[in-house]
């Protein structure tokens, strides 16, 4: 019987369910499989690897090209893999260790200026949304509104 | 000579900027400051990459403090005399606290 090396995952996490997100991809990982990509913000790519608990955490960061190999340097000095980028979601795994919950974030000031870059992105298409939702008259396209007129 | 109310606007400092620019007073990169700050701090403070990534660019924006090299994808940094002058006013404003507290703890 062939060996599954490589498996993928359909699965939706909403921007701000990052803890959702790194709760399951540890599970994941506890299963034996490590993430190895992340696609279409939903298609997740995963590698057979030994069950490990591994400690995933995601970052929202958009740093100007040339400031982008010290951000992952300095992971990386600290211990964390660099798993996958998707737009600009960073994905980073660490071994865990007994009696430590690692963080990528430790003080609120840092975390609230992470979902304050992602609704910074997000705020224009959340604006053009809402604009489209204005232009269209929804009555005009409903069945009773056919039928009346 | 730097006006106090241009030091005043960037203060209180928080802890972990605090901790940050108290590392800096010799010049350091990103993994060094860490580890520093954990020693400094004896253990109560520890940084976390993506907390202390933000941390120096906004103090590098604000010009508190600036990058005198980079080797091997490490930027290292040191404060800014300016960012000397603001450390000093925190430093101040805790030992007011720090006082204070102590005065406290003995009442309570």
């Amino acid at each position: 019987m062939t060996q599954i090396t490589t498996i993928h995952k359909l699965k939706w996490f909403w921007p701000w369910q990052d803890d959702a997100e790194e709760a399951w991809l540890r599970k994941m990982s506890q299963q034996g499989w490590r993430l190895s990509n992340a696609n279409l913000f939903c298609f997740y790519t995963f590698q057979a690897d030994q069950p490990a608990d591994y400690v995933y955490r995601l970052d929202y960061q958009t740093p100007a090209k040339k400031e982008a190999p010290d951000y992952l340097q300095l992971f990386q000095d600290a211990g964390w893999e660099h798993v996958a980028e998707l737009s600009s979601w960073h994905y980073f795994r660490k071994l865990h260790q007994q009696g430590e919950e690692p963080q990528i974030f430790t003080d609120v000031e840092s975390k609230i200026a992470k979902y304050q870059r992602l609704l910074e992105a997000l705020a224009l298409p959340g604006a053009m949304l809402v604009l489209f939702m204005n232009l269209i008259d929804f009555g005009s396209l409903s069945i009773a509104g056919k039928i009346l007129t | 000579m730097v006006q106090r109310k241009d030091i005043d606007k960037y203060l209180p400092l928080s802890e972990s900027t605090c901790y940050i620019m108290l590392a800096l007073v010799e010049p350091a990169h990103g993994y060094a400051i860490m580890q520093k700050v954990e020693a400094i701090s004896e253990g109560t403070v520890k940084l976390g990459p993506g907390t202390l990534y933000g941390v120096l660019a906004t103090l590098e924006k604000e010009e508190l403090i600036q990058k005198t090299k980079e080797e091997d994808r490490r930027k290292v940094y040191a404060l800014t005399p300016i960012g000397k002058q603001v450390l000093a006013a925190q430093i101040e404003r805790l030992e007011i606290m720090t006082r204070c507290g102590l005065n406290a703890l003995k009442r309570l």
